[in-house]
């Protein structure tokens, strides 16, 4: 796995390292994923997966180590700023809100607005609405009447909606937290596909999810986390679940990379 | 167990694709509530005409309109607070002390209206941005920052007092809640109103002819027959003996801005998608406190605009007055279909909860009923109100 920092990398994290007073969460964490990958990244509880992943979004400042955001080096700790540099975040717990339509959740927080003779910003409902109808289509993701509130739609389809949402300003990596934990299997299966025909939208992926068969199916690499540190890095082609658990658990297997 | 599987599998994946529509099914159901209460109040005026005699007249009609508007201002802000999933329990208090306030200025420091009107103004704004910006900047729950509020704003309007009535505000400041638009200039008003209406409601109605719309033509044609009544009510009321009263100018101003920014602006929306998930909201770059604080802040102003007019209608400003407001404008909100848990409610259904709250009140004072059973039939109104929501809202889609 190669450590140097180049622009061409969508995002890359060297030596990032956060204590949280004696406790050591991640322990000198180096990766980069490009755009168009989907990379896995799985681990125990308490591995530092969600430090990590809080590091990347700008929720939680590292205590040392640096992080580039599409050559971009991350000088402040803010979700805003990570945002506004194409770092999006899909959430397990289907983040929307349920009184709103879907094309409302979809442009929540970047409504499309214009001008009006008064002066003030009108929201240009007929434009989002065309928009979102248009990145549905591109993304293959058929929900009934975008004017319905979300609350009528299932899990599978309510995390699709946030799914699209997170692509929808071209960013440069999504990180998707357990995005099918909230749901069954069958309703998760969906939700794969649709995160496996991202990366033909130029976006990184990382994926973070217990279900390691998901990753296995979806990733294109997976890290391993164990104790705050990654043990392994290897094409998800290359291992099967049960090697992934002997790494994720820290017992000893050969190991071909 | 495998076969519940496959069944919750069947029931995700039944994904239909249906044309998409302009309103949401979620407006259609509130337009439907505003219809229901609409009808009721029409119901209740009916049956009060026919017990008195005199409700429906132009002299009562527009009595009432000025009573409800008060309660009315007040319950629009409150409306939009507990959209946002907040509450001010302290408005009964601001509205009196503002009133002590208001007499004060004008008696006392020999103020003229227009800056009483200023001054009260700031006051009611900075006492809602005080109680937003310690919800906000302490994290305490506004129950009980507005609780406080409940106290100390009823104490302050007593010590301003000096327990005392003052009375006697003056021609300009009288006339604020006891003068009207001239007859003919309102006349003309709710014409040129009708006719705005008529030729949106035309556009919105031809949209809807194409098939599988019955339904949406049902509640168009339902609100196009409510409209014109209340324009041609409006026009024998408000342009026969008296004008359109200023307070209820204010209110139908006030409704509209509120309405048409709930839906067309982004902070109409924000207040939307933070009652229905602050933590989404959040997340989705928006400024939760600042929109909290905001609110607030339109809630102390609204307050003020309901003092002021409290005050002229009287034309004094007792520190004891309003004491029932709180549950009043939180029952109109509740009434008009706005929800306690946030993300549900429309600030027009809120101010007919209030006009159909003050219609009762009034029309058992004009049959001489005792207050003692006013407030006991309001207390049945609202459970009743309530429970036939909770009824429709667990009817299966």
């Amino acid at each position: 796995m190669s450590t140097s920092v180049t622009s061409a990398s969508a995002v890359s994290v060297r030596d990032l390292r956060k204590n949280y007073g004696a406790v050591e969460a991640t322990r000198g964490v180096s990766f980069e994923i490009f755009p168009g990958e989907i990379v896995g990244l799985v681990g125990d509880n308490g591995a530092g997966k969600s430090t990590l992943t809080k590091m990347i979004a700008g929720d939680v400042p590292p205590t040392s180590g640096e992080i580039r955001i599409g050559g971009t080096s991350v000088q402040s700790s803010s979700t805003t700023w990570a945002r506004d540099h194409g770092v999006e975040m899909v959430y397990q717990d289907l983040a929307l809100c349920d009184n709103l339509d879907i094309c409302a959740n979809i442009f929540l927080g970047r409504e499309i607005t214009r001008r009006s003779v008064l002066g003030y910003a009108r929201l240009s409902h007929d434009v989002m609405m065309a928009k979102a109808q248009q990145l549905l289509t591109m993304l293959e993701v058929k929900l009934p009447n975008l004017r319905e509130p979300v609350t009528a739609l299932s899990g599978g389809q309510r995390q699709m909606v946030a799914i699209a949402r997170s692509v929808a300003y071209e960013p440069k990596l999504v990180i998707m937290d357990e995005p099918t934990a909230a749901l069954s299997v069958s309703a998760g299966q969906p939700v794969l596909e649709l995160i496996r025909r991202l990366p033909q939208r130029n976006v990184a992926i990382l994926l973070i999810s217990h279900r390691l068969s998901d990753v296995l199916t979806t990733a294109d690499r997976i890290l391993v986390l164990r104790r705050g540190k990654i043990v392994a890095a290897v094409r998800a082609s290359e291992i099967d679940e049960g090697e992934l658990l002997h790494l994720m658990a820290g017992i000893n297997v050969p190991n071909e990379d | 167990m495998n076969a519940k599987i496959a069944e919750t599998a069947m029931s995700t994946e039944n994904v239909t694709a249906t044309a998409p529509s302009r309103q949401s099914f979620e407006a259609e159901r509130s337009n439907w509530r505003i219809i229901i209460l609409i009808l009721a109040t029409l119901a209740i005026w009916i049956g009060f005409h026919a017990w008195t005699g005199v409700f429906i007249s132009p002299r009562n009609l527009s009595n009432l309109a000025v009573q409800a508007a008060i309660t009315a201002i007040i319950a629009a802000g409150l409306c939009w607070l507990l959209v946002a999933r907040e509450i001010d329990l302290s408005v009964g208090s601001l509205l009196a002390m503002c009133g002590v306030l208001c007499m004060l200025l004008l008696q006392k420091a020999g103020l003229d209206a227009y800056l009483t009107i200023l001054i009260v103004l700031l006051v009611g704004v900075g006492v809602g941005l005080l109680q937003g910006g310690l919800r906000v900047t302490l994290g305490i729950p506004s129950f009980i920052i507005t609780l406080a509020g409940f106290s100390w704003l009823r104490g302050l309007a007593y010590v301003l007092s000096g327990a005392e009535t003052l009375s006697g505000a003056g021609d300009t400041f009288y006339e604020i809640a006891n003068g009207e638009i001239p007859t003919t200039i309102s006349l003309f008003i709710i014409l040129a109103l009708a006719a705005i209406y008529l030729h949106g409601w035309v556009r919105v109605y031809t949209a809807l002819l194409g098939p599988q719309k019955y339904e949406r033509r049902a509640v168009n044609l339902v609100i196009l027959a409510l409209s014109l009544c209340a324009a041609a009510l409006s026009a024998w009321v408000f342009a026969t003996r008296n004008g359109i009263p200023y307070p209820l100018a204010f209110l139908a101003l006030l409704v509209f801005v509120m309405e048409y920014s709930g839906r067309h602006t982004r902070f109409g929306r924000y207040v939307y998608a933070i009652g229905g998930n602050p933590t989404s909201a959040k997340r989705a770059g928006i400024n939760v406190n600042r929109m909290v604080l905001a609110l607030f802040g339109l809630m102390g102003a609204l307050t003020a605009v309901a003092a002021i007019i409290q005050t002229s209608r009287l034309d004094a400003g007792p520190p004891n007055v309003g004491l029932f407001v709180n549950l009043s404008a939180l029952s109109a909100a509740i009434i008009g279909g706005t929800s306690l848990f946030g993300g549900e409610g429309r600030v027009l259904g809120t101010v007919i909860g209030a006009l159909l709250m003050a219609s009762i009140n009034n029309g058992l004072s004009l049959a001489g009923v005792d207050t003692f059973y006013q407030m006991i039939i309001t207390g049945g109104l609202l459970i009743v109100a309530v429970s036939a929501d909770h009824a429709a809202q667990r009817r299966p889609r």
